[in-house]
């Protein structure tokens, strides 16, 4: 069978002209952010800021790196009252990957500081291809020059992935002219070293912290190819810097399924064997993020300012002993 | 899709051009794999039931004696219907007579479909207008991947003759563009028209099944917004179906004709699932007498097969009245016809006319949907209600001048919010598609008779289809694609 030639350029033509639009459609609402990437980035600017208040300070600092967890369940305040360092809480969302949150971190960084990753253990398998809306919906605007960075496969992977929606939804907030975008920043109340203050009380009850484990948890680990590559880097830029790194565990409702189970105790060792592996010394137990549920606010991984306290002594507890 | 697609018409090419004799056993075997990929343990089922079924029309075939020969079809057919009562029925059955939840056995995936198609290949066979085919025809007839899970529905008649002609694996240019447009056609249909006005349809109907009363506005666009999904969703299917059975060599029936362009609700059921509704006028509305014995006799005759096949979609309560108001809306049609019948044919009908019998016959069908696709009766009829303002008037809020009653309200057209209004205006986009756009067989030139041959499209459409092709796929990879709503059938 023969195919005729101008049938197939037709075919080819109003193939590439709708991948072309696309590319266009992007391209144009790049500087208009959805009401997702509105609220993380805002959050990510927040860090910054207190990043930037910090730069006239003299000595070395310490950045606690992560997502939600550490922005909910470390104080800098406390450390740096007790551990004599400036300290700037660098917890962002784990939605977002860990890519957004160390190239955002990376400028801001100078020499002798000292990093504290406390990722969420999902962080752990981190993969571009993880089709999360809120870390696309930020490549595809205020982190597009990350986007830029990517190899090309997974550039046209994430622009085929990307709902046509973040392009209708941007729009309709770029012109809409009622609803001011700034509404949608988070409304979390951070102080100026970046900790939320607002997380008082209990929000949630043990019987729904009960309901259902953390399946990256649970599930056999292994950890991914590209957060390998992606600390790789990191580190290979913190030992340039003479820039300490040291790792600790998230924060995380002690769900009655992770007790004597073998695939989390082996998904913990390959965690420490991760970090051991980079020569980066780990802060305590796994076990000392986990923790009962009195200490939590909202989420398995967000704690109140009681789990806060409890869980920032230990740690400085632990870093006491390494910085000795 | 993406990756067993190409996988099967390059081992198809191959075995054509290399070994002509495993064609058939190529696409039997990846129709099985296609139907296992969904659940691999009712696989046995369908190779049980291909076996059971051929060895019993080899019976009605060989049998000389008429006796013996109805015999064995009424043993075949009851074989057929005692399966999918066990599968589909049997709990709902158990259910509806308080005898609690019955075996609760998985549904397989297209038993309803596969099941007619083999009751209507036994009866054609003892109707003796058919001659049984070889047993690998018969399996691929019955397997072919294409049409095995959502349908059309398919006549061994249609297939076995194109199977004898050696018409499997053979690609002409025109039937490789026909069904190359087809299938991109059917691909964008369903994962940007049936998937996008889905978000519209789906938090109303959940939000009545919560027990909230809605506005007569949110009533109507739920029920038009699933009408358009599942018009979207099914004939997307059957595009795609007949578009890889081009690609295949074989030719498989149209199975919508712009249903929403129907004036009447007889027009609507000519149009809508083609082959379903002439498989119930063949095998069941024919054989119950028709409408040879007057108007009554037709009339019931119309609502006892509306009825099972409204039961064929599910086997749920809902499905029962879905088709009964089809069946009743039947009956109306018939009798309006009978008494009021219009002096003129239709090609003298006026615009007023044909607009108005449009716009009735799409409030109809609008209105049953809502029975099919609630979950529950009661919220079915609470939102039929609401459509028909029998729940309460409710207005804008810039209308209210001070009028206490529960009957108007004046709290906005919309006011439980669960209506995703940035869709409204998709859904209006839709309604003008579904009017005033040609269907997909239009498009392509492509008749009803099989013996017609195929055009290749002209290069206007390809470039339209290289278009739709882009956006299917693209809309493919976003993580909202769902499952064919056939599917569960």
């Amino acid at each position: 069978m023969k195919i005729k030639r101008d049938l197939a350029s037709c075919l080819i033509g109003g193939f590439l002209l709708s991948a072309l639009l696309w590319k266009g459609a992007l391209n144009y609402v790049v500087d208009k952010p959805v009401s997702n990437a509105i609220f993380s980035q805002s959050i990510i600017d927040t860090k910054l800021k207190a990043a930037a208040s910090t730069s006239e300070l003299q000595g070395p600092r310490i950045f606690l790196v992560g997502g939600s967890n550490v922005a909910f369940g470390l104080d800098s305040h406390q450390i740096e009252k007790e551990i004599g360092m400036t300290t700037i809480n660098f917890g962002c969302i784990a939605g977002i990957g860990p890519e957004i949150v160390l190239s955002s971190m990376m400028p801001t960084l100078r020499n002798g500081d000292n990093i504290i990753f406390a990722w969420e253990y999902g962080l752990y398998r981190f993969e571009r291809r993880h089709n999360d809306i809120t870390y696309m919906n930020l490549l595809f605007g205020p982190q597009s020059q990350l986007l830029t960075r990517y190899p090309k496969i997974d550039q046209v992977y994430l622009s085929l992935v990307l709902p046509i929606k973040h392009f209708r939804e941007s729009v309709a907030i770029h012109f809409n002219p009622i609803v001011e975008s700034d509404i949608f920043r988070c409304s979390w109340k951070f102080d100026s070293r970046g900790n939320v203050r607002s997380n008082l009380g209990n929000l949630t009850t043990k019987k729904e912290l009960e309901e259902k484990p953390l399946s990256a948890v649970t599930k056999k680990l292994s950890i991914s190819s590209q957060t390998k590559e992606i600390l790789s880097t990191f580190i290979k830029h913190c030992m340039d810097h003479e820039i300490s790194i040291f790792a600790a565990w998230p924060n995380l409702y002690n769900h009655s399924s992770y007790q004597n189970n073998p695939v989390v105790r082996k998904n913990l060792k390959v965690i420490e064997d991760f970090w051991t592996g980079h020569q980066i010394p780990i802060l305590g137990k796994a076990e000392d993020g986990m923790m009962p549920a009195e200490f939590f606010y909202d989420t398995f991984y967000h704690l109140n300012a009681k789990g806060v306290s409890h869980r920032t002594s230990k740690l400085i507890e632990d870093l006491s002993l390494l910085l000795e | 899709m993406f990756m067993f697609v190409p996988i099967i018409f390059i081992g198809l090419l191959c075995c054509r051009a290399l070994i002509p004799s495993f064609v058939c056993g190529w696409i039997i075997v990846g129709s099985l794999f296609f139907y296992g990929f969904h659940g691999w343990k009712h696989v046995p089922l369908l190779v049980g039931s291909i076996c059971l079924n051929y060895l019993v029309g080899l019976g009605i075939e060989k049998e000389t004696k008429n006796s013996w020969r109805s015999f064995l079809l009424v043993l075949g057919v009851s074989l057929n219907l005692g399966v999918l009562a066990l599968f589909k029925y049997a709990d709902f059955i158990f259910g509806s007579l308080g005898f609690g939840g019955g075996f609760g056995l998985a549904l397989p995936l297209a038993i309803s479909f596969f099941t007619f198609q083999q009751i209507a290949y036994l009866v054609d066979l003892k109707r003796g207008i058919l001659t049984g085919p070889s047993f690998g025809n018969y399996a691929l007839y019955i397997s072919f991947f294409p049409q095995l899970i959502a349908g059309p529905i398919v006549r061994c008649q249609q297939i076995i003759p194109q199977l004898k002609n050696g018409l499997l694996g053979k690609l002409t240019e025109p039937a490789f563009w026909t069904g190359f447009c087809f299938f991109a056609i059917g691909l964008f249909k369903k994962s940007c028209l049936a998937d996008g006005i889905r978000p519209l349809a789906e938090p109303i109907f959940f939000a009545s099944a919560q027990g909230v009363e809605l506005t007569i506005i949110e009533a109507w666009i739920a029920a038009c917004s699933f009408g358009l999904q599942i018009y979207f969703d099914f004939s997307a299917y059957s595009d795609m179906a007949i578009g890889l059975g081009f690609l295949c060599g074989i030719r498989l029936p149209i199975n919508f004709d712009s249903p929403y362009k129907a004036t009447s609700i007889v027009d609507f059921w000519r149009r809508w699932h083609i082959t379903l509704s002439e498989f119930l006028r063949d095998y069941l509305y024919k054989p119950l007498g028709g409408n040879r014995y007057g108007v009554m006799r037709s009339v019931s005759n119309a609502l006892i097969v509306m009825v099972l096949g409204g039961l064929w979609h599910g086997a749920a309560w809902t499905f029962v009245v879905w088709g009964l108001v089809h069946g009743l809306y039947i009956a109306i049609n018939h009798i309006f016809r009978a008494f009021f019948r219009p002096s003129s044919d239709i090609s003298g009908r006026s615009f007023l006319r044909a607009f108005l019998g449009r716009s009735i016959t799409f409030i109809a069908v609008s209105a049953a949907w809502v029975f099919f696709r609630s979950e529950e009766f009661g919220s079915a009829i609470s939102m039929v209600q609401s459509m028909f303002g029998i729940n309460g008037i409710d207005l804008p809020r810039t209308l209210d001048w001070g009028i206490k009653g529960n009957f108007i309200r004046f709290e906005g057209l919309l006011n439980n919010e669960v209506a995703d209004i940035t869709l409204i205006p998709f859904l209006f986009l839709l309604l003008c598609v579904v009017w005033i756009l040609p269907n997909s067989a239009n498009l392509l030139r492509l008749r009803h008779a099989f013996e017609l041959p195929v055009k290749n499209p002209s290069r206007k459409i390809v470039f339209f289809c290289g278009i739709l092709l882009f956006w299917g796929i693209k809309v493919s990879f976003e993580s909202s694609t769902h499952e064919f709503l056939y599917f569960r059938f």
